[in-house]
């Protein structure tokens, strides 16, 4: 069951909508979120979140951020139980990597980086 | 195969020097996001949803093993030790760092590749026969023509921004097997009176959301006109297409909405005005196009069965009769024969490869097949012209390697898109279902049972898994938020090609496994002998009893 399903279905679950800012790394296209230290995280749960007015705000500060990250977005989600969940799957996917079964082919388990940039 | 001239290098490296300053533009801040954007992406450099993804051309899918080491090489040093083909034979890298993609061009260009026009509305990568110059059925060997096509269509100037992309395929041999129905030009070998060569034009199929099979819109185009009947198929669509709805732009709509005959006077006033210019090829602008084609210098082998494969045979050993019956296919030569390497296997997602395999491949080339490596639609690899004394040997070693599946052409032998793991487009994953397949159909002694049955996976509309010619199609959806599958029989991409048919409503993920199984367990029953395959019984009954395979399960 996906963390998403798991925090719903928890009886103490009330879900909260949030928004938070996102794009990808020019350097290398990985995920990134705005953090509240107007930083980029890859980190879902270090993510600035708030309401749907402030993140507009923060996209337009994000989109001047073009030496970083490419294509900035708002993106609605729920907060529950202090965690951010994405709801949707691409979210989910984006978040997290591809699924964890590639993970255990070998994909990334030593290879996180590509060798020319292994230190 | 063709090597680069002095022109054709020059060209690949000023372009990955081209690039190099850009990229240097882009990162040091003067080249803004929206203006670098067209740049990269007109040198095959998409971003994604983890990640860059580079699309490297493989023209007509064809590698030297130099060129597999080298793509070895780039994956290991510049990405994270494996490569991704796909079903136009082109390869992906999944994690390039931006900086590092002028450096991969520039090792790409010194094996004389590159990715140029592997993305925006151009000419694309030009595929073909897995089998050519190599197959029992061909009528003449279609590379020289693509490599044509390859050198008229790179850079021409007129259709680097056409309506949307094009996509050519070319095939010389009797059977289909470069699925030229679904192109957007498919040229068919075909020979005239007294045997000379020309090209039926199979002109505005395609699959997408639009799937439609081409009409032949010309039997018979000589040999002499094949570029000038080209340019003008691309001059009726640039003139004529529709730039006003990236839906409805690609020719096939051009197509239907002009009608096909309508279509071929159009494309005939326009080449009636060109056939005798510059375009039209003499035997001499052919003949060093043929001469680089031509093939490897086979051995003289007797008619009969060379004797290390009687001794593998009288051996009873079960894996290597399976592939051979399976994955060897007849070479046109006595003695020689065509060698699948299935990509699809539950330890790598569908065409996928390590650096180390892709290693080990370029070896095996190099020691069995003269050192060719062929890229297939269907996202394996082929070997061709290997001497039939050398399979025993041949398949224990691509056995350690993990690639001698016997299943090409099965239902494990899975043909699938990225999907949602990896693509920005995609609505669904697709590798988790093509994963849970190929475990749930792993018993092989089931699996050869059931014959030919073609399975692709397209995690969304743009069919990039094809699943619109699966005999069984799965496309991913995103019904309000979760993923979903639409499950379809019937397509097919050979000779008679037919596009599959929406069974019912869409299933879950955790229901398209077991639909699939159903479908399976219905052909087994319905079929009229264990020679009819599936694709037969489903034109003999239509989808009525598949249907009720799999929703009285699941519920319509």
């Amino acid at each position: 069951m996906s963390q998403h399903a798991a925090a719903l279905l928890s009886p103490t679950a009330a879900p909260e909508e949030q928004w938070i800012v996102t794009a990808n790394a020019l350097a290398d296209g990985s995920v990134r979120y705005l953090t509240s230290a107007r930083t980029w995280t890859g980190d879902l749960q270090q993510a600035w979140f708030g309401p749907a007015s402030a993140a507009e705000a923060m996209l337009v500060w994000s989109r001047a951020q073009e030496a970083v990250v490419c294509d900035p977005y708002i993106l609605a989600l729920d907060r529950v139980e202090e965690r951010l969940v994405p709801r949707s799957q691409r979210e989910r996917i984006r978040a997290e990597g591809p699924r964890p079964t590639l993970r255990r082919l070998g994909y990334d388990a030593g290879r996180a980086e590509p060798v020319r940039h292994a230190v | 195969m063709y090597t680069y001239d002095a022109f054709d290098q020059r060209m690949v490296e000023e372009r990955a020097a081209q690039f190099r300053a850009q990229v240097v533009r882009r990162l040091d801040g003067r080249l803004t996001e929206d203006a670098f954007k067209p740049l990269r992406l007109q040198n095959g450099l998409y971003m994604q949803l983890h990640a860059y993804m580079m699309r490297v051309a493989i023209p007509y899918g064809l590698l030297s093993s130099d060129q597999v080491r080298r793509l070895a090489r780039i994956a290991r040093d510049y990405d994270r030790g494996y490569v991704h083909f796909t079903t136009r034979q082109n390869v992906q890298l999944n994690w390039p760092r931006l900086e590092d993609v002028p450096a991969i061009l520039d090792e790409l260009a010194e094996v004389q590749m590159h990715a140029i026009q592997t993305s925006g509305n151009c000419i694309r990568n030009i595929t073909s026969d897995p089998f050519a110059g190599a197959a029992a059925d061909e009528i003449a060997d279609p590379r020289p023509y693509a490599e044509i096509l390859r050198q008229w269509s790179t850079f021409h100037p007129e259709f680097a921004f056409l309506p949307r992309k094009f996509k050519f395929a070319v095939t010389g041999a009797r059977e289909d097997r470069a699925a030229i129905a679904v192109h957007d030009v498919g040229i068919r070998v075909v020979e005239g009176e007294g045997g000379a060569i020309g090209f039926a034009f199979y002109v505005g199929g395609g699959q997408g959301r639009t799937p439609i099979l081409a009409p032949c819109i010309r039997p018979f185009v000589p040999e002499r006109d094949l570029v000038s009947y080209a340019e003008a198929v691309l001059r009726t669509y640039n003139r004529l297409g529709r730039r006003d709805n990236k839906y409805k732009a690609r020719i096939k709509i051009l197509v239907k909405q002009t009608g096909a005959e309508a279509f071929a006077r159009l494309v005939e006033e326009e080449h009636a005005r060109i056939k005798d210019g510059p375009l039209a090829l003499t035997d001499e602008d052919l003949e060093p196009f043929k001469r680089a084609f031509r093939p490897p210098p086979h051995a003289v082998m007797p008619a009969e069965d060379p004797p290390e494969l009687v001794a593998a045979r009288l051996a009873k050993d079960r894996a290597f009769a399976h592939w051979e019956r399976h994955n060897v296919s007849p070479h046109r030569v006595p003695g020689y024969a065509n060698v699948s390497l299935s990509l699809k296997s539950r330890d790598l997602p569908p065409g996928d490869v390590t650096s180390e395999q892709l290693d080990a491949v370029a070896e095996l080339a190099d020691r069995y097949a003269f050192g060719r490596v062929v890229v297939t639609h269907r996202q394996n690899l082929v070997l061709t012209d290997v001497a039939r004394r050398d399979l025993p040997a041949l398949h224990g070693a691509l056995a350690k390697l993990g690639v001698a599946t016997p299943n090409v052409g099965k239902l494990t032998d899975v043909v699938c898109c990225p999907g949602l793991d990896y693509c920005n487009l995609a609505n669904a994953r697709s590798i988790n279902v093509a994963q849970d397949l190929l475990a749930r159909f792993e018993d092989l002694s089931a699996l050869h049972d059931l014959g030919d049955m073609h399975l692709n996976i397209s995690g969304c509309i743009n069919a990039c898994g094809h699943h619109h010619v699966g005999h069984v199609g799965i496309l991913g959806i995103d019904k309000q938020g979760t993923e979903h599958y639409q499950l379809m029989l019937g397509g097919s991409s050979g000779d008679e090609a037919s596009l599959g048919r929406i069974l019912g409503r869409a299933l879950t993920g955790d229901e398209i496994g077991g639909a699939v199984e159903r479908v399976v367990v219905a052909y087994l029953q319905l079929r009229e002998s264990p020679q009819e395959p599936f694709l037969a019984t489903y034109r003999r009954l239509g989808p009525a009893p598949f249907k009720e395979a799999v929703y009285d399960a699941v519920g319509a």
